[in-house]
């Protein structure tokens, strides 16, 4: 048997005791109804849409102004210099540079054999160049050149026809992850491109090694 | 390449219509034979003057042309006929010659009309795209080495088509795709120009 050795615990006197809190009677707030919350609700609501957005804009303004200011960087290099970083360093086709600065084939090939462009084409090969590199640097895209000419969700259209088009804003948001998949691109770009590229035909690759077309 | 159009052309077989100039017909992918070399004979069509053909009425009619306005300053509206064609042997095309080249939607313009004028059958051009597409950026790199190779001093035009051939056979850190294979694939068509760029660079350095 064992006995409980320890002092009874001693508890002071009525009198030292402050009012206790469960001796104050609470008077219970009024019960609030839907109807009560519904307006502030709306409004917190609408300010979130409204922060949605302008955080947006403002994200879309920044990546814009980046490529912009990285543009003003690469203007005093040479015609022959911007068109060496875009063909060598990152490997793009003459035909889709052409498209991206917005002149013929021809022109890019008198540019390359040293003919003068003019102050705004060069300006926009120095934007083209800072695009690549916004999206290499910036975005963390590897190989840009091959991302832009990628085929969105199998129809022939890539992001390259989107700049072209004058549609950098997808292109950026969709670097930036804002349009998670290509056919969301396309959704915001032609709402119709499902229609427009569905066809009876298919492409295969023929016994020679060359592509060929046929009826599904 | 397809769609070229040259001056001062003998068309065998075309003697029933007037005229000197003449566009290429036959499909890039046909052209070349082993070695990367021209074949020795391509298919070319007769360019005819005659009325201006609209553009609103492109898609209504006149399936046995390629219209191809404002094609010589001052010149009458030409258009090839595809009925007006023969076999020219390559080494009788002039480089000098050539007057105007197609651009690549203006080549997808002349295969989809060539093959409703002799099959009936509209194919979309992003089809034909897909298609022409690998053979057309092989074209452009073929252009690319041989302006690179005459300006270092190459007038051995074969030799250098050869050289280029060679290297799009090789295969890039031991796989087994070679440059061409991975030419047709659009994910990795700009690692290919890379490649080919660089190889220009060093034969040139050499």
């Amino acid at each position: 048997m064992t006995v409980n050795t320890s002092p009874a615990p001693s508890f002071p006197s009525r009198e030292d005791q402050p009012t206790a809190a469960h001796s104050v009677v609470e008077t219970p707030p009024p019960a609030l109804t839907a109807a009560d919350l519904l307006p502030r609700t709306w409004e917190l609501r609408w300010n979130a849409g409204r922060h949605h957005q302008e955080a947006i804009g403002l994200d879309r303004l920044v990546n814009e102004m980046t490529v912009l200011e990285r543009a003003a960087q690469y203007e005093h290099l040479s015609t022959t210099t911007l068109l060496d970083e875009l063909s060598t360093r990152w490997g793009l086709s003459w035909t889709n540079i052409s498209r991206l600065v917005g002149v013929s084939v021809p022109a890019i090939r008198k540019w390359r054999q040293g003919e003068p462009s003019s102050p705004q084409n060069r300006s926009q090969l120095a934007q083209v160049v800072a695009l690549l590199n916004t999206l290499d640097f910036h975005f963390m895209i590897e190989d840009p050149a091959r991302w832009l000419e990628i085929p969105l969700a199998s129809t022939p259209l890539t992001l390259i026809d989107a700049i072209a088009a004058r549609r950098l804003d997808l292109v950026l948001d969709y670097a930036g992850g804002r349009v998670d998949l290509p056919e969301r691109v396309l959704d915001r770009w032609i709402p119709a491109w499902r229609e427009r590229y569905r066809d009876e035909f298919e492409t295969f690759v023929a016994p020679d090694g060359h592509r060929g077309i046929r009826v599904r | 390449m397809q769609g070229d159009v040259f001056g001062s052309v003998a068309i065998p077989g075309v003697d029933d219509v007037e005229g000197e100039l003449g566009i290429v017909l036959t499909h890039p992918c046909s052209m070349r034979s082993a070695g990367g070399h021209l074949r020795d004979r391509i298919l070319l069509a007769r360019l005819i003057g005659r009325d201006p053909i609209p553009l609103a009425r492109w898609a209504d009619g006149f399936f046995g042309l390629m219209p191809l306005p404002d094609l010589v300053d001052g010149g009458p509206f030409y258009a090839a006929s595809f009925e007006h064609a023969g076999r020219v042997r390559s080494v009788a095309l002039d480089r000098a010659q050539r007057i105007a080249c197609l651009s690549r939607k203006g080549i997808l313009i002349l295969q989809q009309r060539l093959i409703f004028s002799w099959t009936r059958v509209e194919v979309p051009l992003h089809r034909l795209s897909s298609v022409s597409e690998p053979v057309l950026e092989e074209a452009d790199l073929l252009e690319e080495w041989l302006e690179a190779g005459a300006d270092a001093g190459s007038t051995d035009t074969y030799a250098e088509e050869e050289a280029f051939d060679r290297f799009l056979r090789t295969s890039p850190s031991g796989g087994t795709a070679t440059l061409r294979d991975r030419l047709r694939d659009a994910e990795t068509r700009a690692d290919v120009r890379r490649s080919v760029r660089r190889m220009i660079a060093e034969r040139g350095a050499a």
